[in-house]
């Protein structure tokens, strides 16, 4: 979520509200004769305050599951989650009093700063990381994809170096799934082989013979460079070397520049796709890091939040209790 | 790509939206990833360690609750003095999710609540709770109450006395300042103090606070000892019991330090008697200004004793004393009340010169007396009250930046006084089982 | 590779011989000889009760003939989605989680691939002899010979013998080259089609749902079956209208022409009607103007007499509150086929008055006006309901229609005010979408589009890839919203600007996927969203011809009713727009405010240009006049939109030289400040001179009744259509007609 413009009436409402609560907590810790105190008419009153918001920061994620709900849109819960999350992180310090606590209660503050930490790191890296993504990685796809897609260039680099060097002799393993984008599907078995047929056929043919005919040595040099160097690296975990020799776009436009000095001119188109076939997959690698990166902040944000709402409870019920 | 049309000739690569999504799984979603689930299982373990975690505090299973709870679920240590079932929640939360009420706190401390005029006045509509002032689970005492609970009230705009804090002009003066020493006895400090020194009857003046007074080792409070006339005067005003009449050539023991006249009387003429048997001519010798001597020695026992009466009470009891106003036969010495601290003795109760405060001299030895008690110097009169101005207090427990100028600090709210013995528990029933 | 489809090799059953073909009673008026041209393409069958004659989805290029015996045909039962009824506490839940209530379907009868049309809730109907069958599958074989790689259409429908059956299976051309040429057959045909089928086909047409059965057998009758060419216009936009069609087989395109091209509103198939909407009677509407400004009143005239005077009793009819000339009750205007009647009342005391004669009743036509007390009345035409057609309806294959005149129409409407009042309303919501469409068009495409065609959408899916932190939220909303868990939305495509097109449904302008449905299933509803309905049969010939891989073919399980066992079918899915609810759930369950819903020429327009600008900085008159002299909302481009447009260029008068930029509809001149153009200093212009008004397609310059007049190429005009070049003269200002590249 970018912070921007959009944001200024929240921010303004916050901070009034931050204001006023700020003033009542001033009042009251001046007022009150002990001190502000968890357990006081006050002090309750922003505990009920901060958990009713920490229990409506917790709905968003309900509300994603029913994207349809006519309370409003997900941006406006996700901009609310946000403010409010800082409010409440504000109204719980009034009621603890700014004071760490001792056993589950300071447990509970721990674990609220460390909530509200990633939400801030979280937030900070969503206004940053999506430009870098827009801007580095231009062959980006689904992140759960990714394994996908890079056999998909692997099928695809395969079949075309095949055109100049015949069989690779490599095991094309073909994937079985329910393909999107309008891909036409044979429900009848009949039929489904007959299609599979067709496409054996050709792969076939490509596999017998050369269709773009280079001197022998030349085919030998790419055969090798191909299964040794540029195939590994089309895998889920390339090896070192492979990783080594196309870790940057320089590095692997110098690596492909050697090839094309190598080979004659017949072979270039084959080796300009299978140039642009490792870029994507360099650009997959660095998308799957920024997506850790940009997910992986949630993976203490939500479970956290999620005993949090538990340790609330038992909280609540214990000081009450005493 | 698998398509069944695919020809069989070199086609540069193309990107076009059907062939990007084409690559794509439709139903990714449906299938495990395992970063996605990894979230989700988290989401779920999570609540569940902590729910789990938290169930045996919660439901109090076994012996846990004693040894975690304190640390688990306390707000904070408790007071030293209940430090000793800290790990006994059940000895003041007697009733689940209800305050701690008050007769847990009295079922050791009995102590009459605030004098009884706020409740019979009706200003507070009920006694108010321990722990509205008490606050536990800080550490500390749980005596030091903060100002604000006793300010709360008594800084109220309708009434007489407004005190917001001890600070000039916010709290009034000591009463007792207003006050006039009533005692029927004439004590000079100024004489026992002059400012030159000087040897008076074998006393070097100025004396010590110290030679009279006196703090009693019993009270905690440092408070002093009565000052008495056999302890504290006798050294000094022994002349004020002699009696026998100027011109005698004998020595006698002075009378007793008594109030009781007939005894004083009685123990006048044993003494003549004693005299005159050791020198039976004492009998010729002329009395007092008398030129002639008497005509009997009974009547000469007669009016020595009845001059050495005379001269005893009237010349010098009084130099101390006051006698009762009536008439009788023998005159009686009014009554004097000693001070013992703070209270001024004649009642049972004592009368006490700080009505509502307490004042430890024991917590103030290192100070000298004169630091606070600057008039005794220049008191010469009975009625002067030597307590200390406000002022005197000042330079420590005002607006010094010591946290000494606490309410609490001076002021009680129960009277400890009156406080009972409580039945004793077994010391099992404190800690919350055995040793 | 075509051919060999088309004509099979065999097609197996018994090959009938010339003179067997011509013995048959059926074929009675058919030449031997013209059999002899194609041996073998004829094949009679026979199939026992329980046979299958074709199966739903297969792909095929034959027709059936029913010699004798009686089949079944009937469809797998449609997919609909089983939802339990709600109440109580399941209300407020799916009201927090927003689900919709199902609505009826717009349809009862799905129309197949025969003489029949099937009902929606009980897919089974019963043919009998001479009957043909297949015929569009086969009739589109034969137009797909000609293409590289052709489509096929699958069977529509399982046909199953129900009795003993004899039938011909015939290969594509026999329909063409030889039945459809024999009056004797093809007579035959439409009496059975009007004895059989018309009447169910003119029931599953909403609008005639309520009539009565005389009065529809009296259609029948009357009804002209026609037969289109494919590539032949039906009617063109702007004729007037004579007829109303139902579309018997075939696919009609209809389309209408704005500047700079054509623009697809919709394909429609088998049971879909057009041509009603012109053949409403003709929509006026008076238009009252006081001496003062802002005195205007208009009113709807209708059949109706509509009264009119300062305050007509009961408040209904148009009030002219401000003219104390005029009585209480003073006239009527009542429409009279294509005039209006204006006659006055008995209370209305001052006469009226038409081309400067006192009159009390007269006809008047659209643009006439009169006057009555201080006040001028206008009459003006309904610009949607003219009685002229307003789009183009081509036919796209081989076309059967049922054509209904005009009068008989009018007949309908008559007896049926309810039928009217349904069209009324079912044109109504067209019209505004059609205005809707149109307001889209004008904003004209970017180059930099054309690559990844966008401009094919008109409402595209696009995703800030700055915002986005790729949650998937979006795809997980769409799984979440329909019923099957088959997402519409795959978020990966290319990228435009800082844009991500995702695959998703982009409410083309031009629907390809609608042209080869065999069922009718996919099909735009009233507004922009293309739905996919419960009977498709999931052939997959939208999603092949989706260019954009945004229709795909899944595998449903259909909700079976009790006792009948649950059923998976192939069934195609697309976005629907999220036509239940109030906006796109993709959109709505973005956290990041990433996705939004588009219409991608505006959209980018504005992004280009920046901001909607007014008039680029040389057009502004020099400095001497202040710069809201000469005021402009065009939308305008930095660089490439502005030569696309026509535009005037300044020959003389104020700035010589720089370019007036025409605005769509209309573009007025003069002094007054109203106007796009103003020209404040200019004392030989009026305060309203005249107005460019694109009218279908052309630019028509019209002079608003200026005091100097207006001149092109030196002559005075009232009303012209103008050419390149033109020269203008509008008071001092000379401007130069320079038609864009869309002209």
């Amino acid at each position: 979520m970018i912070v921007g413009r959009d944001h200024l009436r929240w921010i303004f409402t916050i901070t009034a509200i931050a204001l006023a609560a700020t003033a009542a907590y001033v009042a009251y810790a001046t007022l009150a004769p002990n001190g502000p105190r968890g357990g006081s008419p006050a002090g309750l009153g922003f505990a009920f305050l901060g958990t009713g918001v920490i229990v409506f920061e917790c709905l968003l994620s309900l509300r994603k599951k029913y994207p349809a709900s006519p309370l409003g849109r997900v941006s406006a819960w996700l901009r609310a989650h946000l403010w409010l999350g800082l409010l409440s992180f504000l109204l719980i310090l009034f009621h603890a009093g700014f004071r760490w606590g001792q056993g589950l209660a300071a447990l509970l503050m721990g674990l609220f700063a460390v909530i509200t930490g990633s939400g801030i790191f979280g937030l900070a890296l969503q206004n940053w990381l999506p430009r870098l993504m827009l801007e580095r990685v231009a062959r980006e796809t689904l992140y759960d994809q990714i394994p996908r897609v890079i056999e998909e260039l692997r099928g695809e680099a395969d079949e075309r170096v095949e055109f100049v060097t015949a069989d690779l002799a490599v095991g094309g393993g073909t994937i079985e799934l329910v393909r999107a984008g309008g891909v036409k599907r044979y429900f009848d078995p009949a039929q489904k082989a007959s299609a599979q047929e067709k496409i054996d056929a050709v792969a076939a043919q490509r596999k017998q013979a050369a269709q773009i005919a280079i001197d022998e040595t030349s085919t030998a040099a790419l055969r090798a460079h191909y299964t040794q160097e540029v195939r590994p690296f089309l895998t889920l975990r390339p090896p070192e070397l492979s990783r080594r020799l196309f870790r940057t776009p320089e590095s692997l436009a110098a690596y492909f520049q050697f090839l094309r000095t190598i080979l004659p001119v017949a072979a270039h188109q084959v080796i300009r796709d299978l140039e642009e076939i490792c870029d994507e997959r360099r650009q997959l690698a660095l998308q799957a890091r920024l997506h850790h990166w940009l997910h992986g902040w949630l993976y203490v944000h939500v479970p956290l939040s999620m005993a949090f709402l538990v340790l609330i409870l038992v909280h609540a019920v214990v000081s009450l209790r005493y | 790509m698998a398509h069944e049309n695919k020809p069989l000739s070199y086609e540069a690569r193309v990107r076009d939206t059907k062939g990007v999504a084409q690559r794509v799984d439709l139903e990714y979603l449906r299938r495990p990833s395992r970063f996605r689930d990894l979230r989700r299982r988290l989401t779920w373990m999570a609540p569940a360690v902590a729910l789990a975690a938290a169930a045996p505090f919660v439901l109090g299973i076994g012996k846990m609750e004693q040894v975690f709870s304190k640390k688990v679920f306390s707000n904070g240590p408790v007071a030293r003095a209940h430090a000793v079932f800290e790990s006994n929640c059940k000895v003041c939360h007697t009733a689940a999710f209800s305050r701690v009420p008050n007769q847990a706190c009295l079922a050791c401390h009995d102590g009459p609540s605030h004098p009884a005029k706020a409740v019979d006045t009706a200003r507070l509509p009920q006694e108010p709770r321990c722990t509205a002032c008490h606050v536990e689970h800080r550490g500390g005492e749980l005596a030091a109450v903060a100002d604000g609970n006793c300010t709360g009230c008594h800084s109220e705009k309708s009434r007489r006395v407004q005190v917001a804090s001890f600070r000039p002009g916010r709290h009034p003066d000591f009463p007792a300042r207003s006050r006039v020493d009533e005692r029927p006895l004439r004590l000079n400090h100024a004489a026992h103090l002059p400012a030159q020194p000087k040897t008076i009857r074998g006393m070097k003046l100025p004396m010590r606070c110290a030679d009279c007074h006196t703090t009693s080792a019993a009270s905690p409070t440092g408070d002093f000892e009565p000052v008495t006339f056999e302890k504290h005067c006798r050294s000094c005003h022994r002349r004020e019991l002699e009696f026998v009449l100027p011109g005698l050539p004998v020595e006698a023991p002075p009378a007793p330090h008594t109030k009781d006249a007939p005894a004083i009387r009685r123990f006048i003429a044993e003494t003549y008697q004693g005299l005159v048997a050791a020198n039976p001519s004492l009998v010729t010798r002329p009395l007092d200004r008398d030129l002639q001597p008497e005509r009997s020695a009974a009547a000469w026992m007669a009016k020595a004793s009845s001059r050495s009466e005379e001269y005893l009470f009237q010349n010098k009891c009084k130099y101390c004393h006051e006698f009762e106003p009536r008439s009788g036969e023998l005159p009686a010495v009014r009554h004097v009340s000693p001070i013992r601290g703070r209270w001024v003795d004649p009642g049972p109760d004592g009368e006490p010169w700080l009505l509502r405060g307490e004042f430890s001299h024991r917590a103030h030895r290192a100070v000298a007396c004169s630091s606070c008690h600057t008039t005794a110097r220049a008191s010469a009169k009975t009625a002067d009250v030597l307590i200390p101005r406000m002022p005197a207090c000042l330079p420590c427990h005002g607006p010094s930046g010591t946290r000494l100028d606490q309410c609490s600090q001076c002021h009680l709210y129960h009277n400890k006084l009156q406080e009972r013995d409580r039945d004793r528990r077994p010391v099992e029933e404190l800690i919350g089982g055995a040793l | 590779m075509a051919k060999d489809v088309i004509l099979e090799a065999h097609l197996g059953g018994t090959p009938l011989a010339a003179d067997e073909l011509a013995a048959i009673p059926d074929f009675k008026g058919i030449r031997k000889e013209i059999w002899d041209k194609f041996p073998g393409a004829v094949a009679k069958k026979f199939f026992r009760p329980g046979e299958t004659l074709m199966r739903e989805g297969e792909s095929g290029t034959t027709a059936f003939y029913i010699l004798s015996g009686t089949v079944e045909i009937f469809i797998s039962s449609p997919i609909a989605s089983a939802r339990s009824r709600r109440r109580g506490f399941t209300k407020i839940t799916s009201f927090l989680k927003g689900t919709p209530d199902q609505s009826a379907p717009a349809r009862t009868h799905i129309p197949i691939d025969a003489g029949v049309d099937l009902p929606l809730d009980n897919p089974v109907a019963t043919l009998e002899a001479g009957e043909l069958i297949g015929e569009l599958a086969a009739l589109a074989a034969l137009k797909q010979e000609r293409l590289k790689r052709p489509k096929f259409y699958p069977r529509s429908a399982t046909v199953r013998a129900k009795t003993e059956v004899a039938a011909l299976e015939m290969l594509p051309h026999i329909l063409n080259n030889v039945l459809y040429n024999s009056p004797v057959f093809k007579d035959k045909l439409n009496r059975n089609y009007r004895a059989r089928a018309l009447d169910a086909h003119f029931r599953s047409i909403p609008i005639f749902r309520h009539l009565r059965p005389e009065f529809l057998s009296l259609l029948c009758e009357r009804a002209e079956l026609v037969d289109v060419q494919p590539g032949q216009i039906i009617c063109r936009q702007g004729e007037v209208a004579d007829s109303f069609y139902l579309i018997r087989l075939g696919f009609v395109k209809v389309s209408q022409d704005f500047p700079g091209g054509e623009m697809v509103l919709t394909y429609l198939s088998r049971g879909s009607y057009f041509g009603e909407m012109g053949l409403l009677p003709p929509a006026f509407r008076v238009r009252a103007r006081g001496s003062q400004p802002g005195q205007v009143a208009e009113g709807a005239v209708s059949g109706e007499p509509l009264v009119c005077g300062r305050a007509p009793e009961g408040g209904r009819g148009l009030a002219v509150p401000w003219d104390d000339y005029l009585s209480h009750d003073h006239f009527q205007l009542a429409a009279e086929g294509r005039q209006v009647r204006v006659a006055r009342l008995p209370t209305g005391k001052n006469p009226l008055t038409y081309r400067m004669q006192p009159a009390d009743r007269f006809l008047l036509a659209p643009g006439d006006q009169f006057v009555a007390g201080n006040t001028t009345f206008e009459i003006l035409e309904d610009p949607f309901q003219t009685g002229h057609r307003i789009a183009t309806c081509t036919a796209i294959d081989f076309v059967q229609l049922v054509r209904i005149q005009a009068e008989d129409f009018a007949a309908l409407l008559a007896a049926f005010p309810e039928v009217e009042a349904t069209i009324t309303e079912v044109a109504r919501a067209r019209r505004q979408m059609d205005a809707e469409l149109l307001n889209r068009v004008q904003t004209v495409s970017l180059q930099d589009f054309l690559r990844q065609e966008l401009m094919q959408g008109q409402n595209l899916l696009l995703i800030d890839l700055t915002r986005c932190t790729r949650c998937d939220e979006c795809v997980k909303a769409c799984v979440a919203t329909h019923d099957d868990g088959v997402t519409r939305l795959i978020r990966d495509g290319l990228r435009f600007d800082r844009y991500l097109a995702p695959t998703s449904c982009r409410a083309c302008l031009d629907p390809l996927c609608m042209t080869r449905c065999p069922v009718g299933s996919i099909r735009r509803k009233g507004t922009l969203d293309i739905v996919i309905e419960d009977w498709c049969i999931g052939c997959g010939n939208c999603a092949a011809d989706c260019p954009y891989g945004n229709i795909n073919v899944v595998e449903l399980t259909a909700a079976g009713g009790p006792g009948q066992k649950a059923q998976v079918r192939p069934k195609a899915v697309t976005c629907d727009l999220c036509a239940e609810y109030a906006e796109p759930n993709c959109v709505r369950a973005c956290p990041h405010d990433a996705a939004m819903r588009v219409e991608p020429k505006s959209f980018f327009a504005r992004e280009l240009a920046g901001l909607q600008l007014a008039v680029p900085a040389p057009l502004l008159p020099a400095a001497a006049s202040p710069p809201e002299n000469l005021e402009t909302r065009v939308f305008s481009d930095v660089a490439g939109l502005l030569p696309l447009m026509p535009q005037l260029k300044v020959l003389a008068g104020a700035h010589p030289g720089s370019t007036l930029q025409l605005r769509i509809p209309t573009t007025t001149f003069g002094r007054g400040p109203e106007n796009d153009y103003r020209f404040a200093d200019d004392t030989e212009m009026s305060r309203n001179h005249c107005s460019i008004t694109l009218q279908n397609g052309r630019f028509v310059l019209r002079d608003l009744g200026s005091t100097n007049g207006t001149f092109v190429n030196a002559n005075p005009a009232a009303e012209i259509e103008l050419r390149a070049g033109d020269i203008l003269e509008i008071g001092e200002l000379k401007v130069e007609f320079q038609a864009g590249q869309l002209q």
